[in-house]
C-alpha cells in the first residue's frame, strides 16, 4: 500500500485506515503487529515474511503514544530481528546475523553489493525447490534518477525488500513465473514478471493522481480523497513554484475546475480575483477565505482602485512567497468549507506551508529565478494619419507670427506652416488629420517638427519588467524536532518606469515533540514588502497607459519627455488658454483628465511599506491512541504605510500646486482555536472520527493619516508644507465566536459519511440575530470496493453527495444610521450629514444552501481518470444595500433580500496517453467548468441592482438574468425588422436614437472556463504546458471608445479618403415621421471620420454596443521545461541535486477576440464593480524566465 | 463571551444624534454652492448664454442627458434638512427650544423644493422626506401645481412658527446668524418668489400670494441678503464655486457666452471688466477687447474657434484666488426682491405701476453694488438702463428680465428658471440642432437612476409632459 506522510498536525489520526486489530490483550502475530504499526504511523515496513512466521507478541506491545521506532524496538526486542531505516518512513526488517547464518544453507554471491549496504544482510535464503533464483536490478524514476527505498515484493507473498541508496535491490524468487511488485510513494505501482532474467531494471512513473489521493480538508485535516463527499482539489508545491507567478493566487488559473482567476494588470505586486463556483453575493467580491496553516489571512486590499483611478497596493495573498508553499487545497463552496462557518461561504483556499523533515544534517536548498516580461497585447495603432481633423490640420502659423484657423489660412493663401493645437476635444487632439508625410509643422507648443509616424509609443516609454527571486532554505531535524527556515527575496523592476517591488519573506517553522505525547508547532512568517511608484490604473490621467491610447499619432515621445512647460512653450502654445506656467506639467491636451506620463513617473511619487507577520503556535496532546487535544492561536498582523505626493505643477493636483497624502493602516486578525479529536475504534468494519472545537476570531483595522494639498514651497514633500491639510481616519473592529463539530463514519473503506455543524456568534449583528447555525452532511460511496469490482477497464468508481449551509454576517456598523462630519469645515463651522443608507437594526445573516453530487472514476489501471460534479448553491437573505430612487432622499436601504443561484458542472479528465518502458511519459489533464448564475430575486420592488457603472455602461443584477448583465447606457442604432441598421439617405450615416437609452448588451460572465495541461517526462527532463480557456462573456472596452473617438487605431483607417460605406439599409421617413428601412443596402460613401463620429462622438455619447468585445480566449498560459541533472553528474559537484529550468508565461493566444487588450487581465479591481469592464489596463505581460535550484 | 459585541460594533467615526445646526450649515452651504459650479454653469449657464459650454458638455449643445447630479443633490439636501424635523427636533414643534429652529429648517427646505420642481417639473414631493423610519421607496410624482400650493401653505405655516426669543442656530446659520427677524423677511421674500413664479400659470393664487408678501417685511437692503461666505486659500470646497471652476475645472470651460458679453458691451455695463476678461489675443495685439463664444455651435463652427480670441470670466474677480474679501455666495438678495417687486407693482399686486420704476432701480443699483462689482455710483453711460420711462409693459418686463439675467450671473439654476418664466431677455438659440431641433431647452431631464428605480411613477409623470421626458417639454408654470 501507499503510505501516508506523517504530518505534524492532528490530521493523520483520522486517516480512514481499516482497523484490523481487536483490543483484547491477547498475543498476536508479530506480522500483524507490524501491519498495525504501518497503519498507525503511515510508514512502510518491509520484511520477508518467513523471517517472522513464528513470532507472537502481546497485543498491547504497540503503544501509540510512542514513536514508531520506539515501538519497533519494543516489538523486536525478543525476536533477534533488527530493523534499519532506509528512508524517511521506510524501514526494513533484518534477520540478526546469527539467525541468518543458522538458517542460511547456501550463501549467495554478494560481491555486487557493498558490505555496508543494509541489504547485504537481507540476502534471502534459497528455498528447497531448485528453481529458486535471485533477481536484482535498479529502480529509477522517469528522469533516470535512482529511487531509494522502493518496496519490492514478490506477489502473493509477503517477501520483500527495498532499494538501496543507489536504487538497487536484490530479491529471491521462487521461480521464473514470480511477479515482482514495485511500489513507492508518489509513483505508479508496477508489476513485472521475473522471467528467466536475473536482472530486472524498472522505471517507475510518477503517479500524477497521487497528489489528489490525500488532500487537506477543512481544519487542516488530511483525508483520503476517496472518503470525501464533497469537492476538494489540491495542487502541490511543484506546480506552484516552477512557473513563478508574483501573486500566489494567480497560480491557480486554469488548473482547477470551477475556479475562475482574474488578474488585474495593475503593476508589480497587484491583486488577483479568485471566484469559486460563481459569485454568491451581490456586494463585496465573492472571494474565498484564505487559510494558511490553519490561520485565516486577511486578503483585503484597502482602497483598491475604482473605475476612475487609484492604485492597486496588492492584496494579502500576493504577500506570500510561493516557494514556501507545500500545497494549496481548494475547498469548493460551503459543502467543503462549512466548518469555516460564515467565512466559508465563498469557499476556502487552504495553504499548507513547508515544514522540516527529520534527516541527517542540514538540508540546504537554494533557488534563483529570473524572468523578463513585456507587453503581450497592445492596441492596434494606426501609423498613417496624424493630429488634426477632416484629413488635414486645424490651425496654421503664418509667417507673420499669427495663428490662423486652417480654413482661414487656406482661404487667405497665407504663407506659413501647419500648426496643431492643444485642447480637450476631438476637434484638436484627434488623429483624424493629414497623412503623416513628413512635412514640416509647428506643434501645439511651438516646436517645428516633421509630421511623421511615431509607432512605438508604448515601447519607448515602458520598460521590460524584470523579476529576480532568490530563495534559500535550511531544514533538518530528528524524530523529536524538526525545523525549516527559509528566506525569499523578490525584486521586481516593473513595466512602468520607476515602479519597483521588493519583498523579503522569512519563514521559520518548528515542530517539536516536547514529550512523546505533547507536540508543539510554531511558525513565524515575516513579510516585508516595499513598493515604489505603482502605476495608477483605469480611467485616470496618471495611468500612463491611458494616455497613449488617445495620444495623437504624430506626437513624438521626445517632445513629451521634456515634461515641464518652458517659457518658450508658453509663448508659442495654442489651445491651453492662460493655464500653463513655466514648470507646470506639459500635456498634449488640456483635458482635466490628461497627464504627461513622463511627468507622472518623474514628478509624482508613491511608496508603500508593508510589514507583516503571520504567526502560529499550536500545542497538541495525544492522550492515548484515540484522543487528541489541540490548542492553537495565530495572528496575521500588518502595518501598511503609504505615501504619495505629486509635485507642484502637476496638472491634476489641486490648483496645480501639488498634493501629498500619507497614511498608516494597522490590521490585525487573531484566531484562537481549541479542538478535541476523537478516533475511537468501534469494530473491524467501522471507522469513526469526531472533532469538537471552538474558535474566537477578532479583527481590527485602523487607518490614520493626513492629506495636504497645494505645496507652499517647491521641493519639500511634507504635510506641513501644504496650504490645506486634512486628516484620514478609519477604524473597523469585529469579532466572531464559534463552536463546531465534525465527524466521519467509515464503513469497510467504501462507504463514508461526514457531518459537521458550526454555530457562529458575530459582533456585526444585533444580539437577537447574531447567532447562526451551519450544518453540513456528505457521503461517499466507492462502488468498486463495495462490489469488489476487479476490472482492467474500471479501476475505481465513487459516487458522492453532500448538502451544506453557510452564510455571512456582513460588515460592522451597519445596524444604525449615523451622522458624519464633513472632513473640512466651512470657515470653522462644522458641517454634518445623515447617512444615505437606511440601516436595519434587525439584519440577519446571509445564508447559502448548497447541494452537490459527484462521480469519480479511474480507468485502465488508473491510467485515466474522470471527476464530475454538479452543484446547486443558492444564497438567500443577502445583506444588501438595496438602491432606492433618489427621490426617497436615500441612496439605499440595507435589508436582507434577494436570492442568487449558482448551478454548475465541473469535469476533470486526466490520463497518461503514452508511457514507454524507457521512461517517457505523457500526462494530460483537462478541466472544464460551467457555472450558471442566476439572480432569482432581489428585494421586493427592486428590479435591478447596479454592480458597477462606468461611462456608457452599467453592470447589473436583475431577477431572471445572470449576475453581471451589461446594460448599455447610450445611444442605440435604429434598425429595421431584420436587424439591419438604418442609414440616413442624405448623409449616408447610420441613424441612432434621439437620446440615450438603456439596453441590454450581454453578460460579463463566461459560458465555461477550462484548462488543459500536458506534461511530458523523459529521464530527468520534464516539459509542461498549460492552456487556459475561457469561452463566452462580454467585456465593455473604455479604451476602444477612446481609440475610436480619437482615431488612433487601424480600425479607423478604412475610408478616410471618403470611401467608407456604413453597413446597413437605406432608410426613409414614414408618414408618421419615423424612419423605416427600404431594404436597399447602403452604398453611399462617407468619410471614415464622419462615420466614427456617429459611433463615438465623445466619451459620453457613444453607441455602447460598438464597444463590446467577446471575452473568449484560449491562452497558452504556461510552458515549463525542467531538467534534473542525473546523479552521475551531480555526484561530481558539491551538490546533492541540481535542477535547471526555463519557462514562459502568458505566451500567446490561440484565440482572442478583444480589440487591443487582454481579455483576462483588464479588470481594475477585484470587486464585482469591475466585472465586464475594461478601462485601459496596463498591458498583460508575457514573461520568459530561467530558474536554477540546487540542494546542498 | 459575546458581552462586548455591542461595544465592538459601535461605529467609531460617526454619531447617532447630532446638533441640528450642523445639518443646517451643511444644507445652506451646499444648496448655495450647487448652482455655481462648472457643471451647472456649462449646462444651464450655457443655455441662458452666460457661459460658452462647448463640445465637452454635450448638454450645452442641446444633446439630451439625464441630470442625475442635480436630482441627487437636491434630494440629498432634502434628506439632511428634513432630518431636523423628522428626527433631531421631533416633538419640539411647539417648544421654544425647537419651534423656530424647525421653522427655519422648513423654510430652507421649501427653497430647495422650489428649485427642484422649477428645474424638472413634477417631482416626488408629498410621499417623501419622511425620515428613515417611514421611507417610501416608490414615491409618486406630484404635479408641480400641487407642489406649489403646498409649498405656499407650508411656508405660511413655518412663518407663523418663527418666534422672536426662541432658541435659534447662532453662528451655524450662515445666512442670518440665527436672527429670527431676518428669517421672517427671508421667508416672506421666498413667498414673493413662489407667488411670482406661478403668475402665468395660476394668476389668482399668484396675486394672492404676492400681494400678501408685499404687505409684509421683505429683504430691505443688501444687509438683508442671504449669503454663504466663501474662503480663499482654503480647500476647493470652501472657495466660491465659480472660483472653484477656475481652479479645478477644465481650461476649455472657462469661457463666456457671446450673449452675455455682447449685452454687457452694448450697454456699457460697468460690471463688464469684473465679469469678463479681455481676450488673450486682443491683449497681445494691444487692443484689449471682450468677445464671447457662440453657444451650441456646430462641429464646423467649433473647428474655427481659436480660444485665445475669446473672453474667460474675469481674472480680476471671480477667477482670482487673491480677490479680497472673498465673494460671498448669493442665495437671495435685495436685488432679487426688488425685481420681483417691480414686476408685482406693474400688475398692481401690493404696489402701483408708479412704484415699478423705483423698485426696478433699487434692483439694478443693488445688483451693481453687489460683490464683486461694488459699483455704488451708476456711471452716466449706464443710466439709461435704469429708466423704465416711456416703455410698454412688455418692454418694462424685458428690461427687468434683462437686468435680472445679468444680476443672476453665477447662479445658473436661478438664472435659467427666471429666464424661462419671464421669457426675457430674448435669446437666439445656437445653430446646433442637438436633441431639441435647435431650440433652447425648457427643462432638464429626470435622473436615469430614478427612472430605473421608480419606473411606474416616473412613467406616469412623463406621460403628463407635453413632449415626454425631454428638454423641450415645459413645466407647469412655464407659459412664456
Amino acid at each position: 500500500m501507499l503510505s501516508l506522510c506523517p504530518s505534524p498536525g492532528f490530521g493523520q489520526v483520522l486517516a480512514s485506515a481499516r482497523q484490523t486489530e481487536t483490543r483484547q490483550n491477547q498475543p498476536v502475530r508479530l506480522r500483524d503487529a507490524l501491519l498495525k504499526l504501518k497503519e498507525r504511523y503511515g510508514a512502510d515496513i518491509l520484511f520477508e515474511e518467513r523471517l517472522l512466521d513464528d513470532f507472537k507478541v502481546s497485543s498491547t506491545a504497540v503503544n501509540p503514544a510512542r514513536t514508531l521506532e520506539q515501538n519497533l524496538d519494543a516489538l523486536l526486542a525478543s525476536t533477534g530481528l533488527k530493523y534499519k531505516k532506509i528512508k524517511e518512513n521506510t524501514y526494513v526488517l533484518l534477520a540478526a546475523k546469527d539467525r541468518r547464518k543458522k538458517e542460511s544453507t547456501t550463501p549467495r554471491e554478494t560481491s555486487a553489493i557493498p558490505q555496508d549496504n543494509p541489504l547485504a544482510s537481507l540476502v534471502p535464503v534459497a528455498p528447497a525447490e531448485a528453481k529458486e533464483m535471485i533477481v536484482r536490478g535498479t529502480v529509477v524514476d522517469s528522469k533516470g534518477e535512482a529511487l531509494i527505498g522502493v518496496s519490492v515484493l514478490v506477489k502473493g507473498t509477503t517477501r520483500g525488500t527495498a532499494t538501496d541508496v543507489s536504487g538497487k535491490y536484490e530479491i529471491t524468487v521462487d521461480d521464473a513465473s514470480a511477479v515482482l511488485v514495485f511500489s513507492f510513494v508518489g509513483y505508479v505501482r508496477k508489476e513485472v514478471v521475473a522471467g528467466a532474467q536475473s536482472e530486472v531494471n524498472v522505471t517507475l512513473a510518477e503517479d500524477t493522481q497521487n497528489l489528489s489521493e490525500v488532500v487537506v480538508t477543512a481544519l487542516g485535516i488530511k483525508r483520503d480523497k476517496r472518503a470525501l463527499g464533497y469537492s476538494v482539489q489540491e495542487i502541490g508545491g511543484e506546480a506552484i513554484s516552477t512557473a513563478k507567478e508574483a501573486n500566489l493566487a494567480t497560480t491557480l488559473a486554469g488548473k482547477m475546475a470551477g475556479v475562475q482567476v482574474t488578474r488585474s494588470a495593475n503593476g508589480a505586486g497587484g491583486s488577483s480575483r479568485v471566484v469559486i463556483r460563481g459569485s454568491n453575493s451581490l456586494v463585496g467580491n465573492s472571494q474565498p477565505l484564505y487559510v494558511i496553516d490553519g490561520i485565516p489571512m486577511d486578503n483585503s486590499n484597502p482602497n483598491s482602485p475604482s473605475s476612475t483611478g487609484g492604485i492597486d497596493y496588492g492584496d494579502g495573498i500576493s504577500n506570500i512567497n510561493p516557494e514556501d508553499v507545500e500545497s494549496i487545497s481548494v475547498l469548493k463552496g460551503p459543502n467543503a468549507a462549512a466548518l469555516y462557518g460564515q467565512r466559508g461561504s465563498n469557499g476556502v483556499v487552504l495553504i499548507t506551508t513547508k515544514s522540516g523533515k527529520s534527516r541527517k544534517g542540514i538540508g540546504i536548498k537554494y533557488g534563483v529565478d529570473y524572468s523578463v516580461g513585456d507587453a503581450l497585447v497592445l492596441p492596434d495603432f494606426q501609423d498613417e494619419y496624424g493630429q488634426g481633423l477632416d484629413g488635414t490640420f486645424t490651425h496654421f502659423r503664418g509667417n507673420d507670427g499669427k495663428i490662423y484657423t486652417w480654413a482661414a489660412a487656406q482661404a487667405g493663401n497665407i504663407p506659413g506652416m501647419p500648426k496643431t493645437s492643444g485642447g480637450r476635444d476631438r476637434f484638436t487632439r484627434a488623429s483624424w488629420g493629414a497623412r503623416m508625410d513628413g512635412r514640416q509643422y509647428e506643434d501645439q507648443w511651438g516646436n517645428v517638427l516633421n509630421f511623421s509616424p511615431q509607432p512605438n509609443t508604448f515601447q519607448t516609454f515602458f520598460r521590460k519588467e524584470k523579476q529576480l527571486v532568490n530563495n534559500l532554505s535550511l531544514e533538518g531535524g530528528n524524530d523529536n524536532i524538526n525545523y525549516r527556515l527559509s528566506y525569499g527575496h523578490t525584486n521586481i523592476d516593473g513595466y512602468t518606469p520607476g515602479n519597483t517591488l521588493k519583498r523579503n519573506n522569512v519563514n521559520l517553522r518548528t515542530v517539536a515533540k516536547i514529550t512523546p505525547k505533547l507536540e508543539l508547532d510554531v511558525k513565524a512568517n515575516y513579510i516585508g514588502q516595499k513598493g515604489a511608484n505603482r502605476p495608477t490604473v483605469s480611467d485616470a490621467s496618471d495611468n500612463p497607459a491611458y494616455l497613449f491610447i488617445s495620444q495623437p499619432r504624430s506626437i513624438p515621445m521626445s517632445v513629451l519627455s521634456n515634461s515641464a512647460w518652458t517659457a518658450e512653450d508658453v509663448a508659442k502654445q495654442l489651445g491651453y488658454g492662460t493655464v500653463p506656467f513655466v514648470g507646470m506639467e506639459k500635456t498634449y491636451a488640456t483635458n482635466s483628465s490628461t497627464a504627461n506620463p513622463y511627468w507622472t513617473v518623474d514628478h509624482t511619487r508613491n511608496s508603500d511599506d508593508r510589514q507583516r507577520l503571520l504567526g502560529l503556535i499550536r500545542l497538541s496532546y495525544q492522550f492515548n491512541d484515540w484522543i487528541r487535544l489541540t490548542a492553537k492561536t495565530g495572528t496575521d498582523f500588518y502595518t501598511d504605510q503609504r505615501l504619495r505626493y505629486r509635485e507642484k505643477g502637476t496638472y491634476q493636483s489641486a490648483n496645480r500646486n501639488g498634493d501629498i497624502s500619507e497614511q498608516v493602516t494597522r490590521v490585525r486578525e487573531d484566531n484562537s482555536d481549541i479542538l478535541l479529536s476523537l478516533t475511537p475504534q468501534i469494530t473491524k468494519d467501522i471507522s469513526l472520527g469526531l472533532n469538537l472545537g471552538a474558535n474566537h476570531q477578532k479583527f481590527y483595522s485602523r487607518t490614520t493619516g493626513n492629506t495636504g494639498s497645494e505645496f507652499i514651497v517647491p521641493g519639500l514633500y511634507a504635510i506641513n508644507n501644504t496650504l490645506i491639510n486634512s486628516y484620514v481616519f478609519g477604524l473597523t473592529e469585529s469579532s466572531i465566536n464559534s463552536v463546531y463539530l465534525s465527524g466521519q463514519v467509515g464503513f469497510k473503506e467504501y462507504l463514508f459519511l461526514d457531518f459537521s455543524a458550526r454555530n457562529d456568534w458575530s459582533s456585526t449583528l444585533s444580539p437577537q440575530n447574531n447567532s447562526f447555525f451551519y450544518p453540513a452532511v456528505s457521503a461517499s460511496f466507492v462502488l468498486t470496493d463495495a462490489f469488489n469490482i476487479q476490472s482492467n477497464t474500471l479501476s475505481f468508481l465513487k459516487l458522492r453527495a453532500s448538502v451544506a449551509q453557510a452564510g455571512s454576517s456582513g460588515s460592522p456598523y451597519q445596524l444604525t444610521g449615523t451622522y458624519s462630519l464633513d472632513q473640512v469645515a466651512h470657515g470653522g463651522i462644522p458641517l454634518a450629514s445623515f447617512s444615505s443608507t437606511i440601516p436595519d437594526p434587525n439584519l440577519k445573516n446571509e445564508l447559502t444552501t448548497s447541494i452537490e453530487f459527484g462521480v469519480e472514476a479511474r480507468f485502465f489501471k488508473n491510467r485515466a481518470g474522470l471527476a464530475f460534479a454538479f452543484y446547486n448553491a443558492s444564497t438567500k437573505n443577502q445583506i444588501l444595500d438595496v438602491p432606492l430612487p433618489p427621490s426617497s432622499t436615500f441612496a439605499s436601504r440595507r435589508i436582507n433580500a434577494g436570492e442568487i443561484r449558482n448551478r454548475g458542472v465541473e469535469l476533470t479528465l486526466n490520463g497518461t496517453p503514452v508511457k514507454t518502458a524507457d521512461g517517457f511519459s505523457w500526462d494530460a489533464t483537462f478541466n472544464f467548468s460551467r457555472n450558471r448564475n442566476q439572480v432569482i430575486s432581489l428585494a421586493e420592488g427592486v428590479d435591478t441592482y447596479v454592480l458597477g457603472t462606468d461611462r456608457g455602461v452599467n453592470v447589473v443584477a436583475e431577477p431572471g438574468k445572470p449576475f453581471g448583465t451589461l446594460i448599455g447606457n447610450g445611444f442605440q442604432w435604429l434598425r429595421d425588422d431584420n436587424g439591419n441598421r438604418l442609414i440616413d439617405p442624405t448623409t449616408g450615416l447610420p441613424l441612432k436614437s434621439n437620446s440615450k437609452i438603456l439596453y441590454e448588451l450581454g453578460n460579463a460572465l463566461p459560458n465555461w472556463i477550462g484548462g488543459f495541461n500536458n506534461t511530458f517526462r523523459y529521464k530527468g527532463i520534464s516539459l509542461s504546458g498549460l492552456f487556459d480557456i475561457s469561452q463566452g462573456g462580454k467585456i465593455y472596452s473604455q479604451s476602444l471608445r477612446e481609440e475610436l473617438v480619437y482615431g488612433t487605431i487601424k480600425k479607423t483607417l478604412p475610408g478616410r479618403d471618403g470611401t467608407y460605406v456604413a453597413e446597413g439599409v437605406v432608410a426613409s421617413k414614414s408618414e408618421n415621421g419615423t424612419w423605416v428601412g427600404t431594404g436597399q443596402a447602403n452604398a453611399r460613401q462617407v468619410k471614415a471620420q464622419d462615420y466614427w463620429n456617429v459611433v463615438a462622438p465623445d466619451k459620453d455619447n457613444v453607441i455602447p454596443e460598438e464597444m463590446l468585445n467577446d471575452a473568449s480566449y484560449i491562452m497558452f498560459r504556461e510552458l515549463t521545461l525542467n531538467y534534473q541533472l542525473p546523479n552521475a553528474v551531480v555526484s561530481r559537484t558539491p551538490f546533492k541535486g541540481i535542477r535547471a529550468g526555463i519557462y514562459g508565461r502568458n505566451l500567446f493566444y490561440l484565440q482572442r477576440k478583444t480589440e487591443g487588450f487582454a481579455p483576462e487581465a483588464s479588470s481594475f479591481n477585484v470587486n464585482n464593480s469591475s466585472l465586464g469592464l475594461e478601462s485601459t489596463a496596463l498591458p498583460l505581460l508575457r514573461y520568459f524566465g530561467v530558474s536554477l535550484n540546487v540542494e546542498l | 463571551c459575546t458581552g462586548d459585541f455591542e461595544e465592538i460594533n459601535t461605529p467609531p467615526t460617526s454619531v447617532t444624534t447630532v446638533d441640528p445646526g450642523l445639518l443646517l450649515s451643511k444644507v445652506q452651504r451646499d444648496a448655495a454652492f450647487a448652482e455655481g459650479y462648472e457643471v451647472p454653469n456649462s449646462q444651464y449657464g450655457s443655455w441662458i448664454q452666460h457661459w460658452a459650454g462647448g463640445v465637452l458638455v454635450s448638454s450645452s449643445r442641446y444633446i439630451e442627458q439625464s441630470d442625475n447630479n442635480t436630482w441627487d443633490a437636491h434630494y440629498t439636501l432634502i434628506r439632511n434638512i428634513s432630518q431636523i424635523r423628522n428626527e433631531v427636533l421631533k416633538g419640539k414643534e411647539n417648544d421654544p427650544s425647537g419651534r423656530s429652529k424647525i421653522a427655519i429648517a422648513r423654510i430652507v427646505e421649501i427653497s430647495v423644493w422650489q428649485r427642484l420642481t422649477d428645474l424638472f417639473g413634477d417631482v416626488p414631493y408629498s410621499n417623501t422626506a419622511l425620515g428613515p423610519a417611514d421611507v417610501n421607496t416608490k414615491p409618486v410624482f406630484d404635479t408641480q401645481e400641487s407642489i406649489y400650493k403646498s409649498l405656499i401653505a407650508d411656508l405660511d405655516a413655518a412663518m407663523t412658527q418663527l418666534t422672536a426669543g426662541d432658541a435659534s442656530y447662532g453662528s451655524a446659520d450662515f445666512y442670518y446668524k440665527g436672527d429670527i427677524n431676518k428669517w421672517k423677511k427671508y421667508a416672506n421674500s421666498l413667498k414673493l418668489r413662489l407667488g411670482m413664479r406661478i403668475r402665468y400659470a395660476d394668476p389668482a393664487l399668484a396675486q394672492k400670494t404676492v400681494t400678501e408678501a408685499m404687505g409684509q417685511p421683505l429683504l430691505a437692503s443688501a444687509a438683508d441678503d442671504a449669503t454663504v461666505p466663501t474662503y480663499n486659500n482654503a480647500t476647493n470646497a470652501n472657495v466660491h464655486p465659480v472660483l472653484n471652476q477656475f481652479l479645478a475645472g477644465s481650461p476649455d470651460l472657462k469661457y463666456l457666452a457671446d450673449g452675455l458679453v455682447t449685452q454687457l458691451v452694448a450697454s456699457s455695463d460697468p460690471r463688464l471688466p469684473r465679469i469678463a476678461q479681455p481676450s488673450v489675443n486682443s491683449v497681445k495685439a494691444g487692443t484689449p477687447a471682450y468677445k464671447g463664444i457662440g453657444v451650441a455651435l456646430t462641429d464646423d463652427l467649433l473647428k474655427t474657434i481659436i480660444k485665445d480670441d475669446y473672453s474667460t470670466a474675469s481674472t480680476l474677480t471671480f477667477f482670482n484666488r487673491e480677490y479680497s474679501p472673498a465673494i460671498p455666495c448669493m442665495v437671495m438678495s435685495f436685488a432679487d426682491v426688488s425685481f420681483y417687486k417691480a414686476e408685482a407693482a406693474l400688475e398692481g399686486w401690493g404696489g402701483t405701476a408708479a412704484d415699478a420704476e423705483k423698485y426696478y432701480q433699487d434692483g439694478v443699483k443693488a445688483a451693481l453694488a453687489q460683490a464683486p462689482y461694488n459699483v455704488v455710483t451708476v456711471p452716466a453711460s449706464f443710466e439709461k438702463e435704469l429708466s423704465l420711462t416711456g416703455l410698454s409693459k412688455e418692454q418694462k418686463l424685458e428690461k427687468i428680465g434683462t437686468q435680472k439675467w445679468i444680476q443672476l450671473f453665477g447662479r445658473s439654476y436661478e438664472a435659467f428658471i427666471e429666464w424661462r418664466r419671464m421669457g426675457y431677455p430674448a435669446l437666439k438659440p445656437g445653430p446646433f440642432q442637438g436633441s431639441t431641433g435647435g431650440t433652447i431647452p425648457r427643462r432638464t431631464i429626470y435622473s436615469s437612476r430614478e427612472a430605473l428605480l421608480n419606473k411606474a411613477n416616473y412613467e406616469q409623470a412623463v406621460s403628463r409632459l407635453s413632449n415626454g421626458d425631454s428638454y423641450v417639454s415645459k413645466v407647469w408654470w412655464d407659459k412664456r
